[in-house]
This record gives C-alpha cells, sequence and structure tokens, in this order.
C-alpha cells in the first residue's frame, strides 16, 4: 500500500511534462487518450493554458478503438487537423491505455512524419511516470532532432535548461533568469523549455556553458557535454544575491568542467559542526532549486543543517549525503513524524500531513507539480526579495 | 550488432529452427544471443542443455521490478549463445502481448546489449502479430530483419502471408524488413514449389529450404540442437547453410559493425 496517497494529490505525470516542454514550440500536441488525461494537463498541470491558443488536442481514444487497434484514427485525425493548423511539429503523447495495449507511440510519429513532412515525434509516456521525466524526454528528443553543429561558439553564449511551469510557474520565474544572464553580459541562446523555439534550439551548440536549473534538464545538459563538449553548471538563483552562481558559471565556461551548486566548495551545508540532537531543516520539492535555497542558508549561517527531500526520484549526482529519496506518502508521514525536522520547507499541501504535536514549521514554497492551480497565482518570485524572506524564514 | 526476428505459425518449427541458426551462427564465430518472445518460454531449451531458463518476467514477478539483475535473466548456452526467455503472465489472466514489452524494457534498463554486445540477436517470437506486444520485436530499435518460417501447409502460409502483410504495412513506420522466407519442410507434396509459388505471390523470396529430417527429433530427446548433438550430420549441414544465407541478409549491418570498430 506504499503507493496509497490519501491526503496529498499526485503529481503532475509523465504526458504533462511532455506537454508543458513542447508549449511553446509552435507544435501540436496530441495525447492519445480518452480526455482525462488531456484534462488533467490543460486543467491543472499548465498555467498557460487558459487563453492561450496552444496546440494540445486529446485524440479520444473510445474502447472499441482500442481493442481494434484503431492507430490509422488516430493518424488521419492528426494529418486533418495538421492541414489547417499549420504545426512547425508534431507530437504524438501516450496515456495508460496505449502503453496497456502496446501502442507505439513512435511507430505513429514516423507515419505521421512521412505523410506530413513535419518532424514528428512519439513519446511512451504512461501517466505513471512522473513530469520530470517527461520534460526531460521531450527535450531530448527535440535537441537530437534539431541541433546543428557550429563552427564556433559564440562568447558568454549560454543555454537555459529545465524551465517548465510546472517547476517555476507561468510567473516572472523564468524571464528572471533570462534577464539576470543577460545583465551579467551572457547571450542567451537556448531558453529551455520557456520562450523556446526551434531555431533557437538549432543554434544550442554556439553555447560555451550550460546553467541547468532543474533536474528535468539534466539528462540534456549531461547529453550536450557528451555531445558538443558543453559544460553545465547545475543551480538556480534564489533570492537577490546571486553571485556565487554567477561565479561557477563562469567558472565553468572557462575551464569546461561540470559543477553543482552546493557541492564540492568546503563549506558543504550538510555536514555542519552540530550538536547531533539539533533538529534539521528539511527542504522538499524540486532537487536543484532545494540545493539552491540550502546554498543560500548555508552563506549566510553555517549552523543549520538542511537536508534536501524530493518525490519525483532523487538524483545522486545532484545530492548531498544524507539527502532524501522521498519515495511516497507514507515515508513522507514517517520522516515528517521522525523527530528529525523543526522545519520543513516546501509545497504547502505538507502542512496538512504534519501532526500538530510534532511542532514542526512550515516555510512555504508552492509547487505546481504538487499543488497545481491552487497556488500557482501567488507563486514565489524565485529571484525576488520573496525568497530573501523565504531563506530569512528558515534562518529564523 | 543484427536483429533478427523470427515469426511463423505456432508449432511451425521456429524454436527448433531458431536454436539451431543460433548455434551455427555461434560456431561459425559469432556472439549470439537469442531472445524466446513466448510465454511457454521453451525456445532455448535446446541450447541449454534441456533445462527451462528462467524468464525475465518470472524474476520481475520474485524480485520485484527493481530487483532483478542482468545474470538473473540472461544464460549462456552451447558455445556462448546468451539466451533469453521473455516469459508470459499466469495462464489464462494478464496480458502476454504487454509482459513481451515489459521484458524488452528491463533487457533495455538494464543495458543487455551494451554489456554482453552481441554481433546478432534473434528474436524467437509465437506465432503471428496478433497484437502491439507481439509486434514489439520488429519495431524501430530492435529488429532490422523479420524471418518467416512456413511449411507448404494451408495455414501456415496464410499466416507466413499474414505476417509478411503486417511487415509490408509497418513498413512506413521504419520498422523491420522482410530477410526472407524459411521453408521448414513437412513433406506435404509439391511443397518446393507452393512456397516458392506463394512467397512470389507475398513478393518476396525462399532463403532457404530445410528438409523433414529425423536428426531433429533425435536432437531434441537429447535436450540439444543438431548443430551440438549431430554435428556431422546432412542436418547440422543444412542450418549451416541457413547461417551462412542469414549471414549475407545480414552483410550490411555486419559490416557496419566492422566499420564502427
Amino acid at each position: 500500500m506504499e503507493q496509497l496517497w490519501i491526503t496529498l494529490p499526485a503529481i503532475a505525470p509523465d504526458y504533462s511534462g511532455v506537454c508543458s516542454a513542447m508549449f511553446d514550440l509552435g507544435g501540436m500536441s496530441i495525447i492519445h487518450d480518452a480526455s482525462g488525461c488531456t484534462g488533467n494537463y490543460t486543467g491543472y498541470d499548465e498555467p498557460r493554458w487558459y487563453g492561450s491558443d496552444s496546440m494540445v488536442y486529446c485524440s479520444g481514444l473510445r474502447e472499441i478503438d482500442a481493442v481494434l487497434g484503431r492507430d490509422d484514427k488516430l493518424i488521419d485525425n492528426v494529418l486533418k487537423t495538421a492541414e489547417y493548423k499549420d504545426p512547425t511539429c508534431i507530437s504524438v503523447i501516450g496515456s495508460p491505455v496505449p502503453m496497456v495495449i502496446g501502442s507505439d507511440m513512435r511507430g505513429i510519429a514516423h507515419e505521421i512524419e512521412c505523410l506530413t513532412g513535419l518532424p514528428a515525434f512519439g513519446f511512451s509516456t504512461n501517466g505513471l511516470g512522473l513530469y520530470n521525466k517527461g520534460v526531460s524526454d521531450a527535450i531530448i528528443a527535440v535537441i537530437k532532432r534539431f541541433i546543428k553543429p557550429c563552427a564556433e561558439k559564440l562568447d558568454k553564449g549560454i543555454n537555459v535548461i529545465g524551465t517548465t511551469p510546472i517547476d517555476f510557474s507561468a510567473n516572472s520565474n523564468a524571464e528572471d533568469i533570462y534577464d539576470l544572464l543577460k545583465n551579467a553580459g551572457y547571450k542567451v541562446l537556448g531558453k529551455l523549455m520557456m520562450g523556446c523555439s526551434i531555431s533557437q534550439i538549432e543554434n544550442l551548440s554556439m553555447a560555451q556553458v550550460n546553467l541547468v536549473v532543474s533536474e528535468s534538464g539534466l539528462n540534456a545538459a549531461r547529453y550536450l557535454y557528451e555531445k558538443y563538449k558543453i559544460p553545465y553548471v547545475a543551480g538556480m538563483f534564489t533570492g537577490t544575491d546571486n553571485s556565487e552562481l554567477l561565479e561557477l558559471i563562469e567558472l565553468s565556461r572557462k575551464d569546461g568542467q561540470n559543477r553543482v551548486l552546493g557541492q564540492n566548495l568546503g563549506n558543504d551545508a550538510s555536514e555542519p559542526a552540530v550538536d547531533k540532537d539539533e533538529k534539521k531543516v528539511l527542504i522538499i520539492g524540486e532537487q536543484i532549486l532545494g540545493n539552491s535555497i540550502r546554498r543560500a542558508v548555508a552563506k549566510k549561517d553555517t549552523k543549520i543543517k538542511i537536508v534536501v527531500g524530493t518525490m519525483t526520484g532523487l538524483r545522486k549526482e545532484l545530492a548531498n549525503e544524507g539527502d532524501l529519496d522521498i519515495t511516497s506518502e507514507e515515508k513522507l508521514i514517517e520522516i515528517m513524524d521522525s523527530g528529525h525536522f523543526s522545519k520543513i520547507v516546501g509545497d504547502p499541501l505538507f502542512g496538512d500531513l504534519l501532526d500538530i504535536a510534532n511542532n514542526i514549521k512550515i516555510v512555504e514554497v508552492p509547487h505546481v507539480a504538487l499543488s497545481s492551480k491552487l497556488y500557482w497565482n501567488q507563486y514565489i518570485h524565485y529571484m525576488q526579495k520573496e525568497m530573501d524572506d523565504i531563506i530569512g524564514q528558515i534562518l529564523a | 550488432m543484427v536483429k533478427i526476428a523470427v515469426y511463423g505459425k505456432g508449432g511451425i518449427g521456429k524454436s527448433t529452427t531458431t536454436s539451431n541458426l543460433s548455434a551455427a551462427l555461434a560456431e561459425a564465430g559469432y556472439k549470439v544471443m537469442q531472445i524466446g518472445c513466448d510465454p511457454k518460454s521453451d525456445s532455448t531449451k535446446c541450447l541449454m542443455g534441456g533445462v527451462k531458463i528462467p524468464t525475465v518476467l518470472d524474476q520481475i514477478r520474485d524480485k520485484g521490478p527493481t530487483g532483478v539483475e542482468i545474470e538473473d535473466i540472461v544464460f549462456e548456452g552451447f558455445h556462448g549463445v546468451l539466451c533469453v526467455e521473455a516469459g508470459g503472465p499466469t495462464p489464462g489472466i494478464g496480458c502476454a502481448g504487454r509482459g513481451i514489452i515489459t521484458a524488452f524494457d528491463k533487457l533495455e534498463e538494464l543495458g543487455a546489449y551494451d554489456i554482453y554486445k552481441p554481433d546478432i540477436v534473434l528474436y524467437d517470437v509465437l506465432g503471428d502479430v496478433v497484437c502491439g506486444g507481439f509486434a514489439m520485436p520488429i519495431r524501430e530499435g530492435y529488429a532490422d530483419h523479420v524471418l518467416v518460417v512456413t511449411s507448404g501447409e494451408m495455414m501456415a502460409l496464410y499466416a507466413a502471408s499474414n505476417i509478411v502483410s503486417a511487415v509490408h504495412n509497418f513498413g512506413k513506420r521504419g520498422y523491420a524488413k522482410l530477410g526472407g522466407i524459411i521453408l521448414n519442410s513437412r513433406n506435404v507434396e509439391n511443397e518446393v514449389e507452393t512456397v516458392e509459388k506463394a512467397a512470389k505471390e507475398m513478393g518476396e523470396k525462399v532463403l532457404c529450404v530445410i528438409p523433414r529430417d529425423g536428426a531433429v527429433q533425435q536432437a531434441e530427446d537429447l535436450g540439444k540442437t543438431v548443430i551440438e548433438a549431430l554435428p556431422d550430420t546432412d542436418m547440422a549441414a543444412c542450418y549451416r547453410n541457413l547461417a551462412e544465407k542469414v549471414l549475407e541478409v545480414s552483410s550490411y549491418e555486419l559490416q557496419l559493425d566492422r566499420q564502427c570498430v
């Protein structure tokens, strides 16, 4: 019963991650489902949906079509729609039923591409994976498809990888990153994926460095490092003092080494000299943002011990010792009841799991992936004073 | 690496043919992996001395989806042939087609092809392309070629024709191409002519004719392939001939491998 989520809502699924990543490319995204999955994405995981003219569609899969394997109906509908919508590319995206009947989403995309001449992508998402995997798969697919090798690098060219509203909301968070880099003298080539275009992806290889701002962007950054020798820094700007991350970006740009903010800096927040019984702070949410908040706190007070936990799969290469892979609501409750933590930093909905007797304070940092539309209109501006206040609450 | 899927009507001799083909290719110096894609999970039995190996789905069932290691599912048989059985669900329930997909995903996830680096992978697939799961071996990224085993009997030819037409239909999806038809003789009257005529109508050719011979049964009774149990017989020579034909079909992919090396 470990997978039973009683109090918390389900985290945004993989197909929402794909759609979210593809949203700004001017492409057509078709979720192959009966409508529930599409409704889940448009209604709960995509703050940009309302009022947008983005081409996100539901295939309207019916039982008999699934039984009879009517991929042809899906393909015909895609062709008809593509004819008058003129998309830049087409994505066909799986859901639980296609997964169970073994629909070949890549094969269907191949067929659509042959018939339309448009770049088409097939994603074998199944609704059981989480949004970060969907975002990651989509970013890698478009990079592999559109990137062009470059003759020479652009001086101070940078790509930002991993922005989607599921982690950043639709407020100015993504634009704030691009603006800060621009003001620091960088030329932002690729805004992956908020504000992205196919022409940007074509020129990604001109960058001298990549900034990975969420775990969803890590695999793409690793691919770009292996294939195009572009080093990456995994970190997010937090609050109004962002000099350290800018320094790391500049170091990586110059020496070609990959770096993770908050790791191997000789002042590791996870191992301060503290009393064993002293209570710790637990940050739960997106791992790179969690690391970055931890680092911002550690710069002001090295004695506060902070653990980062994530419910979307802990990446070892981003983690410090003692960080937590929180695989279920049950496990999260156990951690909260363990008596080891005095503060939880994370989505306000975690407050519903807190036992008043434990006297744990919650520092609220909403996460669209979990609380969806409940807080997406009052989302934290990560790089503004609101985040300084969050850091202040952790320090208090 | 070249990947080849073997299809054909149930009971036509796919596993016997595939196992002997694997053995002959291994004997010729190639590193071969044979993957049985049938819930009966007896494809590789004659390469493993008559012993059935644990299947991928058995191991997932016993050890949990994250507890399976590569050595739990890949076993070395005759002449180093790497044997895998996808397995199936509990008979009568579950979904065999989906089971094939799960087994393939697990092999991919564990990096089976990268770890063992086989020159040739043979997928021995149950019967017809009945659903998405049983089409998995011919999808993009899996088999490069499809071999269809048939006899001169009408039902076998009918199944072969269905498979060939499915493979042709899937061409626009970038799936595997037909490598040819293997006639596994049942001593039907005018069998070679009948199958050649049918192959022509399907737009394909007969790659190899395997005669009916008691040596096959004799070897199977010993839990072995003919190549292992009766290496000097005409039948063993026949399977070696089939191996040569398959290498011809695969020459492009094998050539690419050599260029990479």
